[in-house]
């Protein structure tokens, strides 16, 4: 007579509390069963991500091609670049005439004096730039012609310490 | 001979802006300029300006009512002295707020002490549609008052827009034509708002009148007015 034990090799032992008979019977493999199943379902369920969705277009239209010009607000009439007609930009709100106020003509000169030196600045500095790339290329096509030499000391250490006679230090 | 392009609302404006390459590029529209779906259309009626590159553009129109824009200078008159600053009435929809500490060397032991009713010459700092103005009466970046602050005695009257940023610039006709015969003192808010001080009552008088006449009046007129209201007077 083939004991029970004999069908199940396994002798339960996953489940201390519950025989191998047990768990070979339906209702218990059911319930197993379904919670292998959501176990996949889940795994499968995480792997749907927003790149999934796509959007499709029934005509040919891109809309990539609208952003290609940003549109950028500026409400002020003072940031606008001078025209002829309208020199908003070159002004200075308050003034005095006939020096009717003294301390405003102070003001104004020490005003125009900041705006003229930041002006000569971005000069000098714009031809020192122009200077240095005149430089730079200069200095390109005189290394091209002379490579042999060698220009770092420490190549010219080197090639000194070759000429001197070995025994010295 | 440039052709001069006026507009009026809802005018479409073609910017010439090619799609070209994967670069975006940046339309900078300036006042009286929407982008409204596709198109760019026209809010304010006037002459459509544009940049030498074409990549601003922007509607010279004349108005009265001012919106607060940022950087602008204005004049405006206190209404009001709360903890954190003064309500300043600027012209705009909504009184702007002037910080206690936004004055050449304020600290918190020094500050300000102005009456409700002064008149002071402010520079815009935050402008947007979503929050109340607010002025300072220095150059925060170099601290320095730099005109701006408490105007004393003097006249306030209002002018449009148009003729405001006009006096603004260093060449206005009117304000050079008096200048070189009178002694007298202009800030001149781009709110539409001019103050001007002077010696004696005819003398405000002579100047506010002459300020107001060069609304329409070209240059060579500016003068021609100007010395006649002198000989008159």
């Amino acid at each position: 007579m083939s004991s029970p034990e004999n069908a199940m090799p396994d002798g339960g032992t996953e489940d201390k509390g519950l025989s191998s008979k047990l768990q070979s019977m339906k209702f218990m493999k059911r319930s197993a069963e379904q919670a292998k199943l959501e176990a996949e379902n889940k795994l499968e369920r995480k792997i749907i991500s927003d790149s999934h969705w796509r959007a499709t277009y029934s005509s040919s239209d891109v809309p990539e091609e609208r952003l290609k010009t940003r549109v950028v607000y500026e409400s002020s009439y003072l940031k606008m670049p001078q025209t002829d007609s309208s020199s908003v930009n070159r002004g200075i709100g308050r003034r005095s005439f006939r020096s009717f106020n003294k301390k405003t003509d102070q003001v104004n000169e020490e005003v125009e004096k900041t705006i003229r030196a930041e002006q000569m600045s971005e000069e000098e500095k714009r031809t020192e730039e122009e200077d240095r790339k005149m430089a730079e290329a200069l200095a390109k096509t005189k290394a091209s012609r002379a490579r042999a030499v060698p220009t770092s000391l420490r190549e010219q250490n080197q090639q000194h310490k070759r000429r001197r006679p070995s025994g010295k230090k | 001979m440039t052709d001069i392009k006026v507009v009026i609302p809802g005018d479409a404006v073609d910017t010439h802006m090619e799609v070209d390459g994967q670069e975006q590029q940046v339309l900078r529209l300036g006042p009286g300029l929407s982008h409204i779906g596709d198109t760019i259309n026209a809010v304010n009626a006037g002459v459509l300006h544009s940049s030498s590159d074409g990549s601003q553009y922007w509607v010279v129109s004349n108005k009265r009512r001012y919106v607060a824009a940022e950087g602008e200078p204005v004049v405006g008159v206190v209404v009001a002295r709360h903890a954190e600053g003064y309500r300043v009435d600027i012209g705009s929809a909504h009184d702007a707020l002037l910080p206690l500490l936004a004055f050449e060397g304020a600290t918190k032991r020094n500050k300000p002490n102005l009456a409700v009713g002064t008149t002071v010459y402010a520079r815009v700092s935050v402008a947007n549609s979503l929050m109340d103005p607010e002025i300072e009466c220095f150059n925060s970046n170099t601290g320095k008052a730099e005109g701006f602050g408490e105007l004393g005695e003097g006249f306030m009257f209002k002018c449009s827009l148009g003729l405001a940023r006009r006096l603004f610039s260093s060449k206005a006709p009117v304000l050079n034509a008096l200048g070189s015969k009178l002694p007298f003192e202009v800030a001149v808010g781009l709110n539409g708002r001019v103050w001007i001080n002077t010696e004696k009552p005819e003398t405000t008088v002579l100047v506010a009148n002459a300020i107001k006449n060069s609304e329409f009046l070209d240059a060579k007129q500016c003068r021609q007015m100007v010395n006649e209201l002198l000989d008159k007077h």
